[in-house]
């Protein structure tokens, strides 16, 4: 059985070294990165040298001095979100970045609470624990690639949990992590890698949901 | 959230977590950027011209500005319950317009497949995108269910590309890059050749 998605959205994370009052709504407009109507209707909460924290209509927007993390808040604009984040740092090309990751985070509602339990009991070997905790049930569970020596494709880390955004008590959420290292710290590397496993990074997060669902035992 | 090391099969060694890519900052590690906000402006009012009497007497709580930080949250609009689902998504490429409506080649980028041909409204484009349209520009259409407070409803937006790539001197110095490797081919002459001719 193969479950429909309830809701997707993804985000991209950036570490290294950076510099938070550059990147802000009007800067972005500057830049024609993004539309006027969105830099003068941007919620901005913090402009400052340690942190800025802005929210455009369709994408949140967090930089540190050495984490930056764009997420998108509709599954229709993780495109835009990528052309956003190539644009800006085209701009910004000597950026030292040292790793990125695209993270997915994909809910799924089942379709009763027995089966959302037995999902549970399906990934991991809870009710071993019965005779020593009182009705054990699975919170968390996360896998790893163990990729060591191939970085071009990246990593893969999936968490399963229950979902935080369908807060119906049947629903999970995979939330995936795919990490680059980006070794040689050129913004060009990594503009590069990303544009080149973008649709990759996706078709494997549906891949994995799919196969999962395939297999799982409800 | 503690960090967790994977036994690889292959050396024995640990292998270290990935740092950071995958998790926000969590609320302790944003309060503290907030501790150190806060510390770095009082040290401005300690170490500032201010005369002694002045910083003795008053306290430097009351210095410090009404400012309300901003509460980052770990999640999405949980509360308002923001999101979408079931959603299509086309990227486009325009081949002919006129006043009304323009045409498209669409990719389907959800389910794949062949391209689809489509002919939309020009009314269907933000105003601020219409700059944008042109013969060969790229957009990105999606329809599909929007959730907002609790509230379903149908959504299709159309919003074309805004793509910074190359600069300038980049494009000059790719071409000169392409001018390199061309001379590095000799030209070949097909009818003397002797080894073609064997």
């Amino acid at each position: 059985m193969v479950l429909e998605r309830e809701s997707y959205n993804l985000g991209i994370v950036l570490l290294g070294s950076f510099n938070p009052v550059i990147i802000t709504p009007q800067w972005l407009f500057n830049k024609k990165i993004i539309r006027e109507t969105e830099s003068e209707t941007a919620k901005i909460e913090l402009i400052h040298p340690e942190i800025t924290r802005f929210d455009l209509e369709w994408v949140s927007v967090q930089i540190t001095t050495d984490r930056v993390e764009f997420r998108s808040k509709r599954e229709s604009d993780i495109e835009t979100l990528r052309d956003l984040v190539v644009s800006i740092f085209n701009v910004l090309k000597e950026t030292p970045i040292d790793a990125f990751g695209i993270n997915h985070n994909c809910h799924f509602s089942l379709r009763s609470t027995t089966e959302y339990i037995n999902f549970g009991y399906w990934l991991s070997p809870v009710r071993q624990f019965d005779t020593v905790m009182q009705d054990p049930r699975l919170l968390k569970v996360e896998y790893v690639e163990n990729i060591q020596n191939d970085n071009s494709k990246g990593m893969f880390r999936l968490t399963i949990t229950p979902s935080d955004l369908i807060l119906d008590h049947k629903s999970v959420v995979f939330s995936f992590n795919h990490h680059f290292q980006n070794t040689d710290k050129q913004t060009s590397s990594f503009i590069n890698t990303l544009i080149s496993n973008w649709s990759e990074s996706i078709t494997k997060v549906n891949s994995i949901c799919e196969s999962i669902w395939n297999q799982a035992k409800l | 959230m503690e960090s967790s090391k994977t036994l690889t099969a292959k050396t024995g060694n640990w292998i270290e977590e990935n740092s950071l890519t995958k998790y926000e900052l969590t609320l302790n590690q944003n309060a503290n950027i907030y501790r150190k906000l806060v510390g770095n402006y009082v040290n401005l009012v300690n170490h500032s011209t201010l005369p002694n009497e002045n910083k003795e007497s008053a306290k430097l709580e009351s210095h410090l500005p009404e400012f309300k930080f901003p509460t980052l949250s770990n999640h999405y609009d949980i509360v308002q319950k923001k999101f979408s689902k079931k959603v299509q998504r086309w990227q486009g490429v325009v081949t002919k317009f006129d006043n009304s409506t323009f045409e498209a080649r669409l990719k389907d980028l959800t389910n794949g497949g062949t391209d689809e041909i489509a002919i939309l409204e020009i009314n269907d484009i933000s105003p601020e995108d219409k700059e944008l349209l042109s013969v060969g520009a790229v957009f990105y259409w999606s329809a599909g269910y929007h959730m907002d407070n609790g509230q379903i409803y149908k959504r299709s937006d159309i919003r074309f590309q805004r793509l910074i790539t190359l600069d300038s001197e980049e494009f000059e110095s790719a071409l000169n890059n392409v001018d390199i490797l061309l001379a590095k081919f000799k030209p070949r002459d097909f009818d003397n050749d002797a080894s073609l001719n064997k």
